[in-house]
Order: C-alpha cells, then structure tokens, then sequence
C-alpha cells in the first residue's frame, strides 16, 4: 500500500511513517501544500493522510483540488479541532474519514484499511482465519460458516483488532474505539478486559481456536495469517 | 430594611425625642418668662400705688380707691412691714364661679403716715391659656412638619431611586457569558449615572477577560492534541518493539493511562468550552426514555462488572427540546457518575416522570461540602478516579437549558433530580 502522508508536525509525521513502515506500506511525506501538491502530480496513492492546518494554505482547499482532480485516493483528515462541523465540512468536501488527534495508530491503520478497502473495486472483503471467517463489510464473523452473535461492542473489538492483524492494540486503544464518544474516563481499563473475556469465550464456545493473545496488560493482539480461500 | 425606611426611622426617631422633650421645655420658658413679667408689672403696679397713695387724703379717699381695684388690698399693719413677698394662690372668681391661679406681691405702703399692708395679685388664667395655646400649636407644626417630611421623602425617594433599581434589575438578569453589556438609563441623579458607568465598565472589563480566557482554555486544549497525538503514537511504535518485557510492558501501560488521562481531560475542557461557545445550539425534540435506555445499553459492561443492581422506571416516555449530543453526554454523565460512585454489587434507581429525572445510587457520602459539587476537578475518593469535569459539565449543560439540578444525600443514598422544563407529553 502507497500511502501519502500530509502533516506539518515532524515528529508526528515520524510516528505515522514508522508505524506504516513496519507493516511494509510506502509512505511519502509531506509537510506543507506545496510538497503535497508536488507529489500528488508524480503519481498515485491509495490513501492519503492529510492535516487540516498546514502552513502554505488550508488542508480543506488541498482536499477540493484533490477531488476536483478527480484523483481516485482514499482521503483520511487528521484533524485537532473536534467539532461535528469540521467533520461534516470534511467529508462533504469528498474526505472518507476524519479522525481526530490524538489518535490511536492502530485506530487509524484500521480507518486506512478500511478506507482503501472500500475503494478498490471488486477487493475482497472476506478474511479467512481457518475455521474464522470475517465479513468486514457487513461487519459479521462466522465460525465453521456459522454466524457468531456478538454484541455490538464485542464485533467493533474484533475488527478492530483483525484489521491489526499480528500488531499489539493498546487497552487504551480499545477502550477509545468503544467508548468513543464517551466523555468520562475509565481509568479503570478492567472494562476492556470484560469485553475481551466475553469475546473471547463466545469465540470459544462456537469452535473458534484462540487467535487473540493478552500482551502483559498493555493490549491485545491478534494473531494468525490469512488463509487462501 | 430599605434605605428609605431606615433614614426614616432614624430621623422619626430623632424627632420624637426632640418633640418629647421640646414641647413641655418650651411651655417651662414660656411660663417662667410670663411670670417674669406678671412680677415685673406687679412691682410696677406697686410703684405706681406708693405714688398714687400720697394724694389719698381720708378714709373714705382709700375705701373710694381700693374699689375702684379689685386686685389691690390694703391692711392696717400693727407690725413692721415684712418683707416683700411674691408667691402662686387661687381664688374663687366671682362672676365664672371658679378657682383661678393668682401670682400675689405682698408689701407695704404708706398712706398718711399710717404704715399698711399692701396685697397686688393678677391673674394667671390669661396667661396659663395663652402658654398652652403656644404649646399646642408648636406641637401641631412639629407634627406637620415631621407628616410632611415624611411624605415628601416617600415620593421623591420612590422617583429617585428609581433609576437604582432598574441599574439593579438589570445587573440580576445579566450573565457574564450572556454577551451584551446590559444599557443603563440615565437618570437624574449624577451618583446613579456614575455607579451606572462604573457598573458599566467593570462588566466590560470582565467580559473581556472572561472571553480571553475562554479563548485561552479552548486554544490550548487544541494546542495540546497534537503534542498528546505525538506522544501517544511514538507509544504506539514503542510497543511494537521485539524486547517487550513484562517490566517495560508495565511502564508503557503507565504512560498511555497518562496520556489517556490528559486526553479526557482536554476533551472535557473542550466540551466545556464549546457549550459556552454556543456550538451546541442545533436542537430537536428527543425522547428522553429512549436516549436513557441508549446510554444504559451503552454503559451495560461497565454496570455488570461492578454487579450493580440497576432498575429503570420509564413508564411514559416524553420528549424534551435539546440538543441530541448534549442530552446524551448529560445523561451519560449522570449515570456514569452514579456507577462510578458506589460500591460492588450496589443500587441505582433511574425514574422518570413526566417532567422530573431522578436518578439515585448508592454511596459513601461527599468528603466536601455539598455546594462545590457541581465545581471543576472536585473530585470524589471513588476507586475509579474521574478527570473531575463530570458534574460540572452537567451543571452547565444544565445551565444551558435552564433545567433546574438539585442534589439530596439522605440514608446514604445520592439523589440528583433533572427538572425539565420544556417537556411535551406523548399524544
């Protein structure tokens, strides 16, 4: 995956590039308009990651000239103002996503993936684990071709940790992808443990072998290669 | 006490011990300067005889002489003539039939060589009527004077305090973060106008540090996400790192809870900051017993882990003008707060009627006074720390809808009622 990743603040742009890095996606760096709009003419990416405040020009006019271009790329904002409008401004203005700072990395490799994924024609959006298999666009699992009921929760746990597929996902990670829009804090990340614990035994009971491993108390991680088909 | 009706007192006061004492001390001068000068006359009359009485010539001259005056006497003296005498008497007057007051001067006089007692009196009935007719008509000025004062300072008060209560009505129904500066009239007293432009300026002056410092709080919320975005991403490729050790592992957990933490922490300060900044102000009608039941759904985990017995008594569900987001973070909120704040296997009571939430939990007791509740980073000794902007972020939202929050603690239970005030039945 060839990503293009627009944001002024090094140290930050650093993070994205190695996190991405790591998982062997090409990532161009880009810190003002200027440069982006230079390597936006050299060629194609399958998703760009782009900051709204940018010295040289705003990110929302960089994000109307890519899709007055008629560019084909995933948009993903990475913004620091939280507010529903700049959401609803950015997405009309043609971005797919909008995730604001500070942002969990495995939160916005699962937004990537899910991104592309949408806008490759045709892309398959079955993942098949052995006897697991996930239906990312619909959002379901199936153990041994059976539908497995999970609570609304318990599913969003489990994409996001198969879209991290062999990467740790911090509890904190977790505890922000499901309480999201919860403005009160849990220190007490036990509640992530919960979920995982009822996952993990509706994921047992229905047949399913234990692909999520427990990373001392950081996190969890799933863990197991994609079968053919 | 009204400053009208304490002047008035003071003054009434004042004027009563003036006129209790004024009157009888005005009828004493009175009277001690008309008996002053009933003696002068007295004497005067005295004098006057001694002289007339060297013309009398016979007996029968002095018996002609002394019938001619009622109020003089005279007796034969056998003695030598006394001094003389001034002193109050009374007699009965002849043609009213009624004891009167008489001063008398006794003395003596000397007629044909023959020393006699001389008796002048004159009466005091004139007089003593005349003094009481002064007292009484001071009385009656000092009345009038005092009814009069009174009156005039009720109407011009009422007129010239007027401008001082409108100057106070305002100031009532003016809030700091309402934005205009309320306009005072002006009025006809130049102590009014300027407390009105010293009014005037001080809420200037707040408004605008209290806008600087809105705009401080929201600027560097934001100001610090991307510190936080940086931080908590370089924790993100930390963890990936080949040789994590439990002993790391442990370190890093520390870190990102830190981070977690200033995260909410300026999100809520966000939060605030954009409910004060109107950002909030598209509403709709929302069912309120629904959206309960939402967040109770939402919250499900957090409520079985700490195996509390929650009950829902949502008989008639209305719905409630707000904003959607708002009423959820509000709602949230609360019942965050009621699990968040009481112990393993305890209770909470959600009820609802028709314009009243009450939702009641079970827990210790506030360990501050229960007046600062609604105060930022007030914060309760619960085993889950909170950021400490929970209730003071229901009290504004609260605030903004001009739902009246009140807070019981009684039998250890926790009670806070949400008075809706713009609630529509259900047909």
């Amino acid at each position: 995956m060839k990503l293009l990743i627009i944001e002024d603040e090094q140290a930050l742009q650093d993070n994205i590039a190695d996190y991405f890095h790591r998982r062997n996606h090409q990532c161009i760096l880009a810190a003002t308009v200027k440069e982006a709009i230079r390597q936006l003419h050299f060629g194609a990416f399958d998703c760009i990651l782009l900051d709204i405040s940018l010295p040289g020009g705003s990110g929302l006019e960089l994000l109307q000239d890519i899709r007055g271009q008629r560019r084909k790329e995933g948009i993903i904002i990475l913004s620091a103002r939280d507010s529903t409008d700049d959401k609803v401004q950015g997405l009309d203005l043609g971005a797919d996503d909008y995730v604001t700072k500070p942002f969990h990395l495995s939160e916005l490799h699962a937004r990537v993936n899910s991104v592309v994924r949408r806008k490759q024609f045709n892309a398959s959006t079955i993942l098949l684990f052995n006897e697991l298999k996930v239906d990312v666009d619909e959002r379901r699992f199936y153990v041994h071709e059976k539908p497995v009921a999970l609570s609304r929760k318990e599913n969003n746990l489990l994409l996001l940790l198969v879209s991290n597929n062999g990467r740790i996902v911090s509890k904190t990670a977790i505890a922000d992808h499901l309480y999201g829009n919860e403005t009160s804090y849990f220190s007490n990340l036990d509640v992530v443990y919960s979920h995982m614990k009822n996952l993990k035994k509706k994921l047992s009971e229905a047949g399913c072998a234990d692909y999520i491993r427990t990373i001392h108390g950081l996190g969890y991680k799933f863990e197991h290669d994609e079968t053919a088909a | 006490m009204k400053l009208l009706h304490k002047s008035i007192r003071q003054l009434s006061q004042y004027a009563l011990i003036v006129f209790i004492i004024c009157v009888p001390l005005f009828y004493f001068i009175i009277e001690q300067l008309y008996i002053q000068d009933v003696d002068d006359a007295l004497y005067l009359k005295r004098d006057e005889l001694r002289l007339r009485a060297a013309h009398l010539q016979t007996d029968r001259d002095i018996d002609l002489w002394l019938h001619m005056d009622d109020d003089v006497k005279i007796a034969l003296l056998r003695v030598r003539p006394a001094r003389d005498s001034l002193y109050f008497t009374q007699y009965l007057d002849s043609i009213p039939q009624e004891i009167e007051p008489y001063r008398e001067l006794v003395s003596s006089i000397v007629i044909g060589g023959k020393p006699y007692k001389l008796v002048v009196r004159a009466s005091l009935v004139e007089s003593r009527d005349l003094i009481i007719g002064i007292a009484e008509a001071q009385a009656v000025l000092l009345l009038l004077l005092l009814a009069g004062w009174v009156l005039i300072l009720r109407i011009t008060s009422r007129r010239t305090w007027k401008g001082f209560y409108a100057t106070i009505n305002k100031l009532r129904q003016y809030e700091l973060d309402g934005g205009q500066v309320p306009a005072f009239e002006k009025t006809d007293v130049r102590e009014f106008d300027d407390l009105n432009k010293a009014i005037g300026e001080l809420i200037h002056r707040n408004q605008e540090v209290y806008a600087s410092q809105k705009k401080f709080i929201e600027n560097a919320s934001h100001e610090m996400q991307t510190p936080l975005a940086i931080f908590r991403s370089k924790l993100d490729n930390m963890i990936e790192s080949s040789s994590l050790s439990a002993d790391t592992s442990r370190d890093y957990q520390v870190l990102y809870e830190a981070v977690q933490r200033l995260y909410h922490l300026n999100k809520g300060l966000l939060l605030l900051s954009k409910i004060s900044n109107h950002q909030f102000d598209e509403t709709k009608e929302i069912f309120i017993g629904e959206m309960i039941r939402q967040c109770v759904d939402f919250l499900r985990e957090i409520i079985d882990r700490k195996a509390i017995d929650l009950r829902l008594d949502l008989p008639v569900d209305h719905t409630v003008r707000a904003n959607e987001t708002l009423l959820q973070v509000m709602l949230t909120n609360l019942l965050t707060n009621a699990i968040r704040h009481n112990h393993d296997n305890g209770a909470v009571f959600v009820s609802l009627e028709p314009a009243r939430l009450t939702i009641t939990n079970s827990g210790a007791a506030l360990p501050f006074p229960q007046k600062e509740l609604f105060t930022r980073f007030k914060k309760h000794s619960a085993p889950e720390k909170g950021i400490g902007l929970g209730l003071s972020i229901i009290k504004d939202i609260a605030d903004k809808y001009e739902w009246p929050i009140k807070y019981v603690y009684a039998g250890s239970l926790h009670q806070f009622h949400l008075y809706f005030n713009n609630v529509k039945a259900v047909v």
